[in-house]
């Protein structure tokens, strides 16, 4: 393995604190002074991509880690299932064509040439909301889409059609490990992965993606996601472990030949390159249409800036792609992600200040309600650290976000329950586990809605709490910074934040809990980084 | 500081009005409705406000017209007297706000919407993104006006200064000329034109008149990936030169012309009615009017098939001779396409000046070349009547300069 790259140059401390550093504020941005002596953490720059994704993919699957080559393993008459990772991957966008469009046109055609025509095409959604068709159709692309979706041969799974789950065994910790029945009467899966963060990938994609509730509620739940440290570190994860003993049971059952790709830091489009670059490297133009479209963003209807931030596309580039059987595959994966991703550091604060992107996996075409924010930062951005997390335990986070009290009633309606009937009673997620989650998985209006409309399913609003149970037992105190009105505070109390209208305010705050000599960091994402704390 | 303005003054426009055809001298006589004064800067309306200096600004056919005293009535109301006119412009920032450094190059968005005149309870049109149409332009922290350049607060291109709400500025990258920039606030009008306009991938196209923005909706067409065929109708052989440049597939001759070239290139019959122009049984299935005038709406309708559309890209007046049996018995959509605001495009929302730029720079087409013509602020009668005959003389897009030395 070569060694990482140096990246000692990401690492600022604010000599003046007159300069200003941008933060993500929901589907706006702020720019703020930081104090004096405040480190700020900058994401790695992004390694060149590959130029020919397609070829790139021919390659390694004939080239394949631990199995034969692709095209030796296929027969004429064989039943085969792709599985593709659903719309939370990647955010933004890919631009077009999506990766998993130039994939599966390959698999297809790889596929039909030595006459195998049953062929599934399932979109691994777990417990997430369906795709609309038209989703499908931007994902995959016009061809791949009209040769499969009307014939029935391109869908989403389904986590609650019991007829058409199977249940593969129970772990040597009781797991159930129960998947699409389509994939497990298949001679063949192939998985087609993306991989943005270290989190995803490997075991963790079938078995979440096409089981069922009964298997997920095994690893999302608040004891496993207490013990998982870091999310974004498999090896010291309660999650990756129940994973990894669920998929030695699936390998028994399934051949499965998995493809994983990475992508760089490449992650806002071209219109916006301020977005891409540290404010000392911002040239004259940079800032003025960083500003511009912050006026933009405050002047704008709300809606309005939704849509235009919802349908910009990343620049991301596929930087490896790797084939075979999931575990070596995953381990290069993994290796690839560190490579770009990784930061070291030395030593924990006392304050983390982050700003909070718009989008999270759950939000595409939608709203980041307060439950999202809650999962996005104490959930995921918490998380991005290897041995400690950047901020000790006692230590305060201040995040940046409107934090307006909406949400999208079709896509988060048990979401919204949850906010209003439970968090009032309980923030406490074991309580929400045993006391909640059973009615909100069985209640038969968000079943429906899972089922046959868009909604997430009746628990994800629960996980999404508990995504954050880590979090909730480390910190002291969170902190929203300038919520955007009286409702927005109201918000933010029902989960337990506190909240203030500047950042010098916020910063006192947070040193009324940790000392006025308190170490402050600026986790300065998107785009998404690791930092390995020392 | 030297502007051209335009003045209220009823006899006037009816003099410029009842005139113009027979002395189109007028239009820059002692009659005329616009003169070139010394003025004072206009004022900044509020701190959120930034002065801007005129590097570029274009002469748009919406100035001819109303220059001319061609255009209707309809917009009077609308404005506020007296105005400086030019919304096509690119300048320098005189001052920084906020973190908008001076000295940036710029260009402005004209429209006096909402969000510029201090509104945070917009309209509707706001709300979905038509900023162009926006319904409070004659309220909020300004006075009436649909844009800079026919707004007494804000002073407007044809001149070395004035003011612009920082919800109005695009910095303009590096790699764009200042000739291309001047030329973003009209092609956003082709790009919108284009965009609201449903163009089937068999449809074949027809682009009325090859002035400025005539060239522009070819270019807008091209540049958004479509490949259908493309009859321009060309008078001037620079403009069909240019046409065909930018990605006409046929040359077609104005005026007359048009009743055998349509039927030739698409199979249309002509038939000869006991008076008047022919009428078409066939024909485009899509038409962009680019001229506005009476006769070319007219044409545009005749020349269009039974349930084709038709979008009106120029600015037109009050038409008269304009035969509505064509709209009526072919079920035509005929539509206007005004301004510019946030596109929808595949599932994609982008600003459309965002949009210019970013297929500009993609070098969609080699647009700069387009204006053809510069004239300082002293010279506005040469300017602004060699722009008027843009065809005939063979320029295509006439501006102002205001050198800084
Ligand atoms: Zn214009
Ligand atoms: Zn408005």
């Amino acid at each position: 393995m070569d060694a990482y790259p140096d990246r000692s140059n990401l690492v600022e401390y604010v000599e003046d604190d007159r300069k200003r550093f941008l933060l993500h504020y929901g589907e706006g941005f702020l720019f703020e002074r930081l104090p004096k002596g405040t480190r700020v953490i900058f994401p790695p720059p992004p390694f060149p991509g590959i130029r020919d994704v397609a070829q790139a993919i021919d390659n390694a699957t004939e080239h394949p880690m631990e199995c034969d080559p692709l095209s030796a393993q296929l027969r004429p008459g064989m039943k085969v299932t792709i599985v593709f990772d659903d719309i939370s991957l990647t955010l933004p966008p890919l631009p077009k064509p999506d990766v998993r469009q130039i994939a599966i046109e390959l698999l297809v055609k790889k596929l039909a040439a030595v006459g195998i025509d049953d062929i599934h095409l399932i979109g691994a959604i777990g417990l997430h909301r369906r795709m609309t068709p038209g989703e499908l159709k931007s994902m995959l692309g016009a061809r791949v889409y009209s040769q499969f979706h009307a014939s029935g041969r391109l869908y989403n799974h389904d986590s609650e059609d019991h007829e058409n789950l199977e249940l593969l065994g129970v772990t040597e910790e009781g797991e159930h490990v129960e998947l699409n029945r389509r994939a497990v009467e298949s001679d063949l899966v192939i998985y087609v992965n993306l991989n943005l963060t270290s989190m995803d990938g490997g075991h963790k994609s079938l078995s979440t993606g096409i089981s069922s509730y009964r298997s997920v509620y095994h690893h999302h739940n608040p004891q496993t996601l207490a013990h998982t440290r870091s999310l974004m570190d498999p090896r010291h994860s309660q999650l990756h472990s129940s994973l990894g003993r669920m998929g030695r049971i699936v390998n028994e059952h399934l051949n499965v030949f998995h493809i994983e790709t990475t992508f760089n830091t490449s992650t806002f489009p071209t219109i916006f390159p301020f977005l891409q670059k540290r404010e000392d490297d911002w040239s004259a133009l940079d800032s003025i249409n960083f500003h511009a479209n912050r006026i933009s963003a405050a002047t704008l209807p709300r809606g309005l800036i939704r849509s235009i931030f919802h349908s910009m596309r990343a620049s991301y580039a596929m930087t490896s792609v790797q084939a075979g059987k999931t575990d070596p595959v995953h381990r290069s994966t993994l290796d690839n992600i560190y490579r770009q991703q990784l930061v070291p550091i030395d030593g924990q604060c006392d304050i983390l200040i982050a700003g909070t992107p718009y989008l999270g996996p759950y939000n595409v075409n939608s709203i980041l309600n307060p439950l999202l924010v809650h999962c996005l930062m104490l959930g995921y951005m918490f998380n991005m650290y290897r041995n400690k997390p950047l901020v000790r335990e006692g230590g305060v986070l201040i995040l940046a976000h409107p934090m307006e009290y909406k949400f999208h009633a079709e896509h988060h309606p048990s979401y919204i329950e949850l906010f209003e009937r439970v968090l009032p009673e309980t923030r406490d997620p074991q309580t929400i586990y045993e006391r909640y989650e059973p009615e909100l998985a069985a209640n038969p209006k968000y079943l429906e809605m899972y089922r046959h409309g868009y909604a997430f399913h009746g628990v994800h609003g629960a996980y999404m709490w508990y995504w954050g149970a880590h979090a909730l037992q480390h910190l002291a105190k969170v902190i929203v910074l300038k919520p955007q009105d009286a409702r927005a505070v109201e918000a933010a109390r029902r989960m337990g934040f506190d909240t203030a209208a500047t950042m010098p305010e916020a910063v006192e705050k947070a040193q009324s809990v940790v000392g006025s000599n308190a170490s402050i960091t600026n986790f300065h994402w998107p785009p998404i980084f690791v930092c390995d704390v020392r | 500081m030297e502007a051209i303005e335009y003045v209220r003054s009823v006899p006037r426009y009816l003099a410029v009005k009842a005139l113009y055809r027979r002395l189109p001298g007028i239009v820059t006589s002692h009659a005329a409705v616009i003169r070139l004064r010394d003025v004072p800067e206009p004022k900044l309306p509020n701190d959120q406000w930034v002065r801007v200096h005129t590097r570029l600004c274009g002469i748009c056919g919406s100035d001819l017209a109303t220059v001319a005293a061609k255009g209707s009535p309809y917009f009077s109301p609308l404005l506020s007297f007296p105005f400086v006119l030019g919304h096509e412009v690119v300048g320098t920032l005189a001052m920084g706000t906020d973190g908008l450094p001076s000295g940036t190059r710029v260009v402005v968005e004209p429209a006096l919407h909402c969000a510029v005149r201090g509104i945070s309870l917009v309209c509707p049109s706001c709300e979905r993104g038509d900023t162009g149409t926006c319904e409070n332009i004659t309220r909020g922290s300004i006075a009436p006006g649909i844009q800079t350049g026919y707004c007494r607060d804000t002073g407007g291109g044809w001149s070395r200064s004035f003011v612009a709400h920082p919800a109005q500025l695009y910095a303009v990258p590096d790699d764009l000329t200042d000739e291309e920039a001047a030329l973003i606030e009209p092609f956003a009008c082709s790009l919108h034109a284009v965009i609201r306009t449903a163009l089937p991938t068999e449809a074949t196209i027809l682009v009325l008149g090859c002035g400025t923005i005539g060239l522009l909706t070819i270019a807008a067409i091209r540049a958004l990936g479509f490949g259908n065929r493309v009859l321009a109708s060309a008078k001037y052989p620079h403009q069909q030169e240019w046409a065909r440049t930018l990605g006409a597939t046929d040359i077609v001759p104005t005026g007359s012309g048009l009743y055998r070239a349509i039927p030739d290139a698409t199979g249309a019959l002509t038939f000869q009615p006991e008076l008047g122009k022919p009428v078409l049984v066939g024909g485009v299935d899509v038409t962009f009017d680019c001229v506005g005038s009476s006769s070319s709406i007219d044409d545009a309708i005749r020349l269009t098939r039974s349930g084709g559309s038709v979008t009106l890209v120029g600015m037109p007046g009050i038409a008269s001779g304009v035969d509505w049996t064509n709209i009526w018995h072919k079920e035509l959509t005929v539509r206007g396409a005004y301004a510019y605001g946030v596109e929808k495009l595949d599932e994609r929302s982008v600003k459309t000046f965002d949009l210019a730029m970013e297929l500009m720079r993609r070098g969609a087409a080699p647009l700069g070349s387009l204006v053809t013509t510069r004239h300082r602020l002293a010279d506005y009668r040469n300017a602004i009547r060699g722009a008027l005959a843009s065809g005939p003389n063979g320029s295509v897009k006439t501006v102002f300069e205001f050198p800084r030395d």
